[in-house]
Parts: structure tokens; C-alpha cells; sequence
């Protein structure tokens, strides 16, 4: 066993595997939503595991924080019979033969994979030495965040503007346009947990700032900081700090500033003669780093409008 | 640094750009800006497609400077370009029918107003009608009105991931602009109101699950060949060494399958039908004509292009030819027996997709060999592949330009009668002449006879598979051009034929019909009419896409 | 090769093994917000692919967590969107008086609102 996997790895793959089911196997609502948050916990370990603190960060802010909130929110307002499967019109006899052919189905796919899995030899990656060589030019120290901005700055703005369009999206299923929900007075909570939320926010502000600004340098950046920001707004909307006014002004701009300052910084390349999203090296650190700076706004903006769209727009809760 | 390369960035960015700025802007400069995007796109397309087409150079651009594999590239070859041009000349006609019809668009909510309506809503819809709302308590029920501004944003990221998908040479960009397109897809069906929701959450489902499939895929072409760029990673696995071949082989596999349920072939096509159909009248024909268009390019390019045919895949080509097969008759045996316009519409969509997976057979026919094929026919078998390609993308453009004549002609005809049912929808046809002949001109075209570009296709498909001594391939096609004519006159036919009994047949009041003005017509004409006039740019098509074609 | 299988095998398998189980979990059930979960459930395990495959390097390879990142936004922003429309999906039922109160209320709307109700 010299290159087998350490007893850690056997036990984070017992927890996933465990933590999987938590999140497959439940009949209520609450129930699932808690086992995935579980799931989130152990994989973002299993990423550390695997050495990538920049994922673990996204897994744990992201999946964790974000999902979490909005899948604990969807369990709470679920009316009580909305969740089981024993209202399927379906027999019951019927329904354990469909059970029983997918377990099995899925025992005899996940065997085939494993065989496959044997027989796979990953080479590395040819991009090893263009990183280190290009790095430089790129203004930043950080290997994720130079590929995110620099090398594959193309795939993470279309991936803020899938984020956006999720925004977008969540807005047109609203109603007045979408930004309604904010007016929907929020639930009292107790003193308690307000007070908590008073004290967290402004520690989850300079969270999401630091991992903005460390991305250049060390692991984190304008994901991670966006949703940190995120939960922050989320817990002063809990808190019942009044944002109405602030969201309904400046949720749309919010929204599109990330993509627009992007592609508006993309341009300068085919105006100076330069390929599409070319940054000259001496300013290439600044541009990313207004870039991200907006990048971020736009991130918080669009997980902010899915969580105040989960509000239904007819009024009753 | 070419004008020409800095176009290829620009037709993906530009949309992006407007659809951002869109989000923020009230209603009616939102269609203003989608129309001027809606202009200029064509004039980006002309320099690429010049040089693809008339110049037979490749045009591609490295983006940020950095060259794979460390950054990514736009490529444009003649596979890129024709897909291109069907998307820039459909999403033009599309964006002009959505600005003159905006209840096209879908159906929104809004509080509702405190003080008496101000006449029958406008087909304008209005921006946020913000001082009606401030009156309104936030608990009262919203109303629907016609019309949705979201459109605008949507529809423009839409069409920005389309061409991203077209243009991207890179494997991984490949699955982002995929997700955009999926994501605006399923929204731009959630447009449709209350009766949209459920069909844009399956489609959510499968989207995100055909995506994930991809991208293991994609994982595991990285991890053999060490890049994701599409020309790098198919020149390392056509020399690679033979125990690389399962993890290309399964790579396929899962590429293959998150396409196939992407795209709807049957069995996977049951989500397809209340998308396709509950989609409001401008979205449902982006939905058929262009947005499951892009899975399409997407297996074409890993199939021609990265992962090497080989004896292997027999059994995968031989599923998906009769999964191909299966739909072709299935899907028209279905859109026969439906009674609504729209829902037959989009199963012969279900139909056509079954004719672009018969290609899958002379792929793996002209690898290994086929038993059947014909010792005598002097033809190679690059041959048999290039001209099933050519067939094969002949007849997915016809099929995006028809349908989307036709889905903007039945989605006219339910906006304004309030049903498509076709009993109910009898001898309308007299009312809107042109309307009619554009359902015609388009039914020539999704039917492939002569002279559209479908036919061109089906000719040269048909070619192919006599070549790789395929001739169940010839069956099917007879019978799906015989099916399809069937339903698509149970289509037409009741528009023309008066009904006998008064009493069912549908009233609409006199203004409506005034309002159905030849602008509106004019759209679904002129995609008919090029669904025909495009058949004879067969032979073009076929030189265009000898452009970067891997033989 | 002496051991059974190697640590990224290991971790191959696990991703496997927990996409499979979503993909079956996610067609089986008829529960809107348990298939929502188990899609999730699917992305985790194919990100956990993806991840494992780039691990045969000595140290993680910046390109691949970035693509890991994307993956991850991207799943999200799709989660977001499909739970909101569970939400409305699920409202539609509470509403449904109301909707019709709305048509009387509105007659230039009542046609459309009629067309809705019929398949909603």
C-alpha cells in the first residue's frame, strides 16, 4: 500500500459516501436539506484533501452558505405534503420494482466505472509550463486567479454571465419587473437571533472583502468574496435592516456592472490593436483588479436576487 | 490583429454587452438596443463568412494573446461559419418579430392598479409601470398582462452563448457558452407564465444533467491528452497510444449521451414537447431552430474532430443510428396524432432530430468497413463521412430555418385566436395569406422536397448511406418525407378549409385583425422563403465546410 | 501496482459512485426539491472527477481548480434558479382562487388567463 489511499482518504470517502446518502435518501424536505448541507462540509475537506484551498473556499461559501440557505429556506416553506413521494399516483408495488431497477442500474454502472478508472493513466497537463512562464505577465501571483482572469478570463465572464442571467431569470418568473419581493416584509425573528446577525454582518463584510482583495496574491477571489457578501446581505435582510429602498434602486444596475465593466475592459484589447481581453503587462494587475472589484459586485448582486426571488410574488407566503 | 478577428470576438461580446445593459433599461429602449444588435450582427457575420467561404481560410483568435493550451481560441472553420450564419440570419428575423409583436414575448405579473385601467394594454406592454404599483398594497394578487421585457436580456445572452458555442475551439469554453445557452433557454420558457413553469424545470433537470456529462467527459479528454484546446486535443489522441483508447471511448460516451438528452433524441425527447410548445410565441421557434442546434454542433466537432473513429464505437454508432431511426418514424407517428398546432410542431422536431443521428452510421461505417458495404463502389471513406456531414448539417439548417418559420406562424395564430387548436382554428388561413404561405413555403422545407435545402441534405445523406451500403438509412428517410408531408398538410390544411359548422369556428374582434399588420407576416416569409431559396447553396455548403474539416 | 487501487482511483470511484447515485435518485423521485438536491448531488460528483484527475500531478494544478470553480458557479446559479421556480411551481396551487378572481377582474386578459389556467 505505498501509493494507496492514506486512512484520511478512506475515511473522507466513507463521510462523502455517508453524507451522499443524507442527501439522496430522506423523505422530508428539511431532512434533505440538511444531509446536503452535510455533503458540503466533507466535500469542501475532501477538496482541502486534494490540495485545492481556492475550491475548498468556493465549496464551503458557495455550496455551503449559499445552496444552503436557499435549500433550508425551500424546506421551511414547503406546505407539509408537498415533499413525500407517497403521493405518486403510482402503486406502491409499482414503485419499489422502479426502485429496485435503478439501484441496480446504477451498482452495475458504478462497477463499470471503477473498471474504467483502472485502466486510466492521467498524464499532466501541457499547460504546466506556459503557467509558470506567462505568470508574470499577468499582474497577479495567484495560479487560480490568473487563470480565472487572465489565461481564461473568456470562460469566467461568460460564467458571470450565466450568474447573471440566473439573476435575470429569477426576476422575470417576479413580479413588477422582479424587485417586488423586497418590499415583502420579512418575518420577526427573535431579539436573539437579530442581535447575532447585527454582530456577524459586519464580520462577514470583512471576509468578503479580504478574500477579495488576497485573490491576487493568495487563494480566494471574486467568487468566494461575492457569496460571503451575499450571506452578509442575507442575514441583514433577517435582521430586518430595511434594504428596500437601497435594493430596488440598485439591484439591476448591481447586476449588470460585473459583465458590462468586463467586456467594456475586454474592448481596450481590439482598440489598441490587440486580441479581444489583451491587458498590456504593466497595467494588466490594475485592470484585473478593477475587473474583479466588479466581478464581485455582480456575483453578490445575482445570488442576492435568487435568494429575495425565492419570496412568491402573490403575497402569501 | 485582424478587423476580422476582432469581428469573431465581437459576435459573441456584443450581445453579452446589450444584454447587460438591457437589464437595467425600462421596456422600449430594451427592443431598440435588440434591434440595433439585431443589425449589426449581420454586418459582423459578413468578414468571417467572406473569409471562410470565399477566401477557404480558417479565421481564428487567440483571446488575451495567450495560445493554447494555456488561454483559449475562437475558430472559425466552415463548420463554425454555417452554423453561424444560421444563427445571426434566424435570431435577426426572430429579434424583428418580437419588437413589432411584444406580447409575443410572454406573460408577466404585475400589481395591480388602483385606479381603472387605462385601455386595453397596448401591444408596447409598457416599461415598469412603477406609479400604478405604488398605490397598490403588496399584498394584493398581481395580474398577467401580455408581454415580457425580461425577453430582451434573455434572449440576447441566448444568442451570445450560441455563438460562443459556435465559435469556441476550446473544449471547456465549450461547456460554458453551453450553460448560457441553457440557462437563458430555460428562462426564455419560464416567459411563457404560470403554464411554462413545470415544462422550464424539467428542462432545467436535463439540461444541467447533459451539461455534467459533458464536462466529465471533457475531464477525461484532458487528463489523456493534457489539453482542452479541440485541434490540440485531436492531434494528440490521433497518435496516442493504445491504452489512452477507453478513456477516449468513454469520454464519447458520456459526451455523446449529455448531448442526446440536450438535443431530445428519443428516448430522452419527452421534456421537449411542453417546452417547445408552452413557450411563448417568440421563443419557441429560437428554442427548435437554434438552441437545440448547438448539442448538434457540439457532437459533430467532438466526433469528427477530437476523438478518432475506430472499430470500437460499432456498438455506440449502431445505437444512436436506431435511436436516430426510432425518432424519425416515432416522432412523426406522434406529431400525427396531436390535435394542437404547436405541440405537432415540436414533435417534428423530435422527428428531425432522428435524421441528424443517422449520420452516426457512416461514421462507423466508413471506419471499420461495413459488412455490408459494396466491393464495387469506388468511393473512400472519407467520402462517405464528408458528404454524410454535408448532408447531415444541410439538413439541420433547413430544419432551423422552417421551423422557425413555422413556430412563428403558429404562436401568431394562438396569440391571436387565443388557441391552436386545429379544429377550432379552421378556415383562418383566408385572414392572413401571407401567414399561410409562409407555413407552406416552410412545410416544402421540413418535409425536404425539392428544391429546399433539406432536400439537398436528405440527397446527399441519402448518397452516403448507399455508399456505406446502409440502405435501412434509405428506408427511413423515405418514410420520414413521407410521414412528415402527412402531418405537416393535417397541419395546414384545416387553416384553408372553412368550417362547416359555424358555431366552433374561432371569432376574433376586428381590431385584433387589423393589428396583424403585413409586418408582422413579413418575418415567417422570408425564413420560408430561404428555407427554400437555400437549397440551392447546397454546393456551396459543401465547399464551405471542406474549410478546417479534418480530412 | 501492488495495491488495489491508488488514491486517485480511489477518489475516481467516489466521484462515480455519487454521480450514479444522484442521476438514479434524480430520476426515480417525483419530489420536485429532492430532485433538485440530487442534481446537485450529481455536480458534486462530477466535479469530484474532475478534481481526482487533475491530483496525478505532484501538486494541484491551477487550471484545473479554476475549471473546478466555473463548474461549481456555474451549478449553482442553475440550483438558484431551479429553487425559485420550485417556489412558484408550488405557489400556483395556493393561488389558484385568486387567478380566478384575476380574470374577472381584468376582462382584456380573461382569454389568456383562461388558455393559462387550462394546462397550469
Amino acid at each position: 500500500m505505498t501509493d494507496g489511499p492514506a486512512l484520511i482518504d478512506l475515511a473522507l470517502g466513507l463521510g462523502v459516501l455517508a453524507a451522499a446518502g443524507c442527501a439522496l435518501l430522506p423523505r422530508t424536505r428539511f431532512a434533505l436539506a440538511t444531509g446536503f448541507l452535510v455533503l458540503g462540509v466533507v466535500i469542501s475537506l475532501v477538496w482541502l484533501r486534494l490540495g485545492s484551498v481556492d475550491v475548498a473556499l468556493a465549496e464551503a461559501a458557495l455550496g455551503g452558505g449559499i445552496l444552503g440557505a436557499v435549500l433550508v429556506w425551500l424546506a421551511v416553506r414547503s406546505r407539509p405534503g408537498a415533499a413525500s413521494d407517497a403521493s405518486d399516483s403510482r402503486g406502491r408495488a409499482d414503485g419499489r420494482v422502479r426502485t429496485g431497477l435503478g439501484v441496480l442500474v446504477g451498482v452495475v454502472l458504478s462497477v463499470l466505472g471503477a473498471l474504467v478508472w483502472a485502466r486510466i493513466y492521467p498524464q499532466i497537463a501541457r499547460w504546466q509550463d506556459p503557467v509558470a512562464q506567462q505568470m508574470p505577465d499577468t499582474g497577479v501571483d495567484h495560479g487560480v486567479t490568473a487563470v480565472l482572469l487572465a489565461f481564461r478570463a473568456y470562460d469566467t465572464l461568460l460564467e458571470t454571465a450565466v450568474l447573471l442571467m440566473a439573476g435575470v431569470a429569477v426576476m422575470a418568473v417576479g413580479r413588477d419587473g422582479g424587485l417586488h419581493q423586497a418590499r415583502i416584509p420579512v418575518h420577526p425573528l427573535s431579539s436573539t437571533l437579530v442581535t447575532m446577525a447585527r454582530v456577524g454582518a459586519p464580520v462577514l463584510l470583512l471576509a468578503g472583502l479580504w478574500l477579495l482583495f488576497a485573490g491576487s496574491s493568495e487563494s480566494g477571489g471574486a467568487f468566494q468574496s461575492g457569496s460571503v457578501l451575499c450571506a452578509m446581505l442575507i442575514l441583514l435582510r433577517v435582521a430586518g435592516v430595511p434594504l428596500t429602498v437601497t435594493t430596488r434602486r440598485w439591484m439591476r444596475p448591481a447586476l449588470a456592472v460585473g459583465v458590462v465593466v468586463f467586456i467594456l475592459a475586454g474592448l481596450v484589447g481590439p482598440v489598441t490593436g490587440q486580441p479581444w481581453l489583451a491587458w498590456d503587462p504593466q497595467w494588466a494587475g490594475t485592470a484585473i483588479l478593477v475587473v474583479e472589484v466588479f466581478l464581485t459586485v455582480g456575483i453578490t448582486a445575482g445570488l442576492y436576487m435568487v435568494y429575495l426571488g425565492l419570496d412568491n410574488p402573490q403575497g402569501a407566503p | 490583429m485582424s478587423l476580422t478577428q476582432s469581428a469573431l470576438g465581437a459576435l459573441v461580446l456584443l450581445p453579452l454587452l446589450v444584454a447587460a445593459v438591457t437589464a437595467v433599461l425600462p421596456h422600449t429602449p430594451r427592443r431598440t438596443l435588440g434591434v440595433g444588435t439585431a443589425l449589426v450582427l449581420p454586418v459582423l457575420l459578413a468578414p468571417v463568412l467572406w473569409s471562410t467561404a470565399v477566401d477557404g481560410d480558417v479565421v481564428d483568435l487567440a483571446l488575451g494573446g495567450y495560445e493554447p493550451p494555456l488561454g483559449i481560441r475562437l475558430r472559425a472553420d466552415g463548420l463554425s461559419a454555417a452554423f453561424l450564419t444560421l444563427s445571426v440570419v434566424v435570431g435577426t428575423a426572430i429579434t424583428a418579430y418580437a419588437a413589432v409583436l411584444p406580447h409575443s414575448t410572454g406573460r408577466r405579473i404585475v400589481s395591480p392598479p388602483t385606479m381603472q385601467p387605462e385601455g386595453p394594454a397596448g401591444p408596447g406592454g409598457g416599461a415598469q409601470p412603477e406609479p400604478a404599483e405604488q398605490a397598490a398594497p403588496a399584498d394584493r394578487p398581481g395580474v398577467w398582462r401580455p408581454g415580457h421585457p425580461s425577453f430582451w436580456p434573455l434572449w440576447l445572452a441566448c444568442w451570445s452563448g450560441l455563438n460562443a458555442v459556435f465559435l469556441s475551439g476550446d473544449l471547456f469554453n465549450t461547456y460554458v457558452g453551453l450553460e448560457l445557452v441553457g440557462m437563458t433557454a430555460v428562462a426564455l420558457v419560464a416567459l411563457g407564465g404560470r403554464s411554462s413553469w413545470q415544462a422550464a424545470l424539467r428542462y432545467l433537470f436535463v439540461a444541467v444533467l447533459g451539461s455534467l456529462l459533458l464536462l466529465i467527459g471533457i475531464g477525461l479528454l484532458v487528463s489523456i491528452t493534457g489539453t482542452l484546446d479541440v485541434l490540440q486535443a485531436g492531434a494528440v489522441l490521433a497518435d496516442a497510444p493504445e491504452e489512452t483508447r477507453p478513456a477516449a471511448v468513454l469520454a464519447l460516451c458520456l459526451i455523446t449521451v449529455g448531448m442526446c438528452l440536450k438535443v431530445a433524441l428519443v428516448p430522452f425527447h419527452t421534456w421537449l414537447i411542453p417546452a417547445h410548445a408552452g413557450a411563448p410565441s417568440a421563443v419557441s421557434p429560437l428554442l427548435s431552430a437554434l438552441v437545440i442546434k448547438a448539442p448538434v454542433f457540439v457532437l459533430l466537432r467532438v466526433w469528427l474532430w477530437v476523438v478518432p473513429a475506430g472499430e470500437d464505437l460499432a456498438v455506440l454508432t449502431v445505437v444512436l443510428s436506431v435511436m436516430g431511426a426510432a425518432a424519425v418514424v416515432g416522432g412523426s407517428v406522434l406529431a400525427l396524432r396531436q390535435t394542437h398546432l404547436k405541440p405537432l410542431i415540436a414533435y417534428s422536431t423530435v422527428a428531425q432530430v432522428g435524421y441528424w443521428f443517422l449520420f452516426a452510421a457512416m461514421v462507423g461505417g466508413s471506419s471499420s468497413g461495413s459488412p455490408e458495404g459494396l466491393p464495387g463502389v469506388d468511393i473512400t471513406e472519407d467520402d462517405v463521412v464528408s458528404s454524410a456531414l454535408v448532408g447531415t448539417v444541410a439538413m439541420a439548417l433547413g430544419h432551423g430555418l422552417a421551423k422557425a418559420a413555422m413556430f412563428l406562424a403558429a404562436g401568431f395564430l394562438k396569440d391571436l385566436y387565443g388557441t391552436d387548436e386545429m379544429d377550432r382554428l379552421r378556415g383562418v388561413g383566408q385572414h392572413h395569406p401571407g401567414l399561410v404561405m409562409a407555413m407552406g413555403l416552410s412545410a416544402v422545407g421540413l418535409a425536404g422536397l425539392p428544391i429546399s435545402l433539406s432536400f439537398s441534405g436528405k440527397w446527399m445523406l441519402t448518397t452516403s448511406a448507399v455508399a456505406a451500403g446502409h440502405y435501412w438509412a434509405v428506408v427511413v428517410i423515405v418514410i420520414g418525407t413521407i410521414l412528415s408531408a402527412a402531418y405537416l398538410v393535417r397541419a395546414i390544411a384545416p387553416l384553408l378549409v372553412e368550417s362547416e359548422d359555424e358555431g366552433t369556428a374561432v371569432e376574433v374582434p376586428e381590431w385584433q385583425l387589423e393589428h396583424a399588420s403585413v409586418l408582422t407576416q413579413l418575418p415567417p416569409l422570408v425564413l420560408g422563403l430561404l428555407t427554400i431559396v437555400a437549397g440551392f447553396g447546397g454546393a456551396l455548403l459543401g465547399d464551405l465546410l471542406t474549410v478546417g474539416a479534418p480530412w | 501496482m501492488t495495491e488495489v487501487v491508488s488514491t486517485v482511483q480511489w477518489y475516481l470511484i467516489l466521484g462515480t459512485v455519487v454521480g450514479i447515485a444522484g442521476t438514479v435518485r434524480l430520476m426515480l423521485t417525483r419530489d420536485l426539491m429532492a430532485r433538485l438536491v440530487a442534481m446537485n448531488v450529481v455536480g458534486i460528483g462530477s466535479l469530484l472527477v474532475l478534481l481526482a484527475l487533475g491530483a496525478a500531478a505532484p501538486e494541484i494544478d491551477p487550471v484545473l481548480s479554476a475549471l473546478v470553480i466555473t463548474g461549481l458557479v456555474i451549478t449553482v446559479a442553475f440550483t438558484g434558479v431551479g429553487a425559485v421556480l420550485i417556489r412558484r411551481i408550488e405557489g400556483i396551487e395556493d393561488t389558484q382562487e385568486e387567478a380566478q378572481e384575476d380574470a374577472q377582474e381584468d376582462p382584456q386578459e380573461g382569454r389568456e388567463d383562461e388558455d393559462g389556467g387550462e394546462r397550469g
